[in-house]
């Protein structure tokens, strides 16, 4: 069903954004297929998009996209498109965005340095943002790295965990995945950092890739019920 | 997760879709944000499906609603009809019933699950002795107790479509065709979403408009 794949990797180094959509739980479902179908129908066919996925915990309240660009002038070009701009004005109507810009340092599984998104990955995931002073941002990733191979050791619920790291503002952000059975999260704690973001127990909805040759965009035009705000990357 | 129970008798729609060179899962996707964010909160919606065959071309819809006066009045509303437009226009539609005239074979109540794989054939035209004849073949088989089919015929009888979450076995298979003929359409689906009926406190308006594009 769909390409239903990503692939996260520290060599792949796309231009990665780390979105974490507040709501009410009555909106979460309709924001949550209102994002993937979107981007099923329109914005996967921009140039340079890579691939989203998304993942939404169990009261609906929250959703998490992992989302990859080539680079960062491929995602300023396309969110000058209608295709990609005109449902944000909805979004923004009935939730609130925290929009955050990383690389991949690290990806911790129990074969290679990359996981794969997709159909056989259908697991839950933890996510959490840690900030510091940007000088001590090596220190921190370190830290999470060392914390994270060894609760891979020890946790078998963990398949794979991501490292990632918004070195210009000193924030790093774990992706903590696990089994498709439910599982108890498993947090990182640090004295030495601020944790501004948690977001528990997401389950992966499902991940947009680029399109191969097949395939081709919807042509329509959405609109907000509500009066439109302005928008940049 | 929408279950559709064999006590129910509402007013049920079959949609198939050709939607190539569109991905299927693609219309049946943007159909479920429609219907999640508008649709479901028009008065008299019970409950829709959305399913994409495998082969990723037909698109597969089954909606729930009251009764034929709920669905006649919704469809007077502008906005009910903003997505199927869209939808009308990338795509070519291969078939198209409401009726009441639906049953659960087997069990009491047959369920949509994301990602949950369901056979779909297309008996038509028919007969109204063989639709007869095959309605009582498909209680009668043995596949039916453990899976469940949902059976939808139009309201003259002229065709229908199963909906099964298993493949017959082939005497089964064969007996069906020696009544109905070979379907007319049969294919492998994957169900993208289902929407149930929202709870009161659950409606809002819609929070968007769509229109086709020019170009």
């Amino acid at each position: 069903m769909f390409e239903d794949f990503t692939r996260v990797s520290v060599e792949d180094s796309f231009h990665t954004l780390l979105i974490l959509i507040h709501t009410k739980p009555i909106h979460g479902r309709g924001l949550l297929l209102l994002n993937a179908s979107e981007t099923e129908s329109r914005i996967k066919y921009l140039d340079g998009f890579v691939g989203l996925s998304f993942f939404v915990n169990h009261s609906h309240d929250t959703i998490v996209e992992f989302v990859q660009w080539q680079t960062a002038v491929h995602l300023e070009a396309a969110f000058r498109r209608p295709q990609f701009n005109e449902h944000l004005p909805v979004v923004e109507s009935l939730a609130t965005a925290e929009v955050g810009f990383y690389a991949v340092e690290r990806v911790i599984t129990a074969k290679d340095d990359r996981m794969d998104m997709g159909p056989a990955f259908a697991g839950m995931a933890d996510f959490q943002v840690f900030t510091v002073p940007t000088d001590h941002i090596d220190a921190l990733i370190d830290r999470m790295v060392h914390w994270a191979e060894t609760a891979k050791a020890s946790a078998k619920s963990i398949q794979a965990v991501v490292v990632l790291a918004d070195r210009a503002h000193g924030k790093a952000a774990f992706f903590i995945h696990h089994d498709p059975a439910p599982s108890d999260s498993i947090w990182y704690a640090d004295p030495e950092a601020i944790e501004i973001d948690r977001a528990s127990q997401m389950t992966r909805y499902t991940s947009v890739s680029a399109p191969g040759s097949a395939g081709t965009s919807m042509r329509y035009v959405m609109s907000s019920s509500s009066p439109a705000n302005a928008h940049h990357p | 997760m929408l279950t559709v129970r064999g006590s129910e008798q509402f007013f049920a729609g079959v949609v198939l879709l050709d939607c190539a060179p569109l991905q299927a899962e693609c219309i049946s996707l943007f159909a479920a944000s429609s219907t999640e964010n508008r649709l479901k909160h028009f008065e008299g919606y019970r409950g829709a499906a959305f399913l994409a065959s495998v082969c990723g071309r037909f698109a597969l819809e089954f909606v729930l609603w009251e009764n034929a006066a709920a669905l006649a009045t919704v469809q007077r509303n502008p906005l009910f009809s903003e997505h199927i437009k869209i939808v009308e226009h990338h795509v070519k539609t291969h078939y198209v019933a409401f009726s009441t005239r639906h049953e659960i074979c087997g069990r009491s109540g047959i369920s949509f699950t994301r990602g949950e794989r369901f056979l779909c054939a297309l008996y038509t035209p028919c007969t109204p002795a063989s639709l007869a004849g095959a309605r009582e073949q498909i209680r009668s088989m043995a596949e039916v107790e453990t899976a469940g089919v949902l059976f939808h015929s139009t309201e003259n009888g002229a065709s229908f479509v199963l909906l099964s979450k298993g493949a017959f076995d082939a005497p089964a298979a064969a007996a069906l065709s020696a009544t109905c003929g070979e379907p007319a359409f049969k294919g492998a689906f994957m169900v993208v979403e289902s929407i149930p009926a929202p709870s009161d406190a659950e409606r809002f308006p819609p929070p968007y408009r769509l229109a086709l594009s020019a170009a």
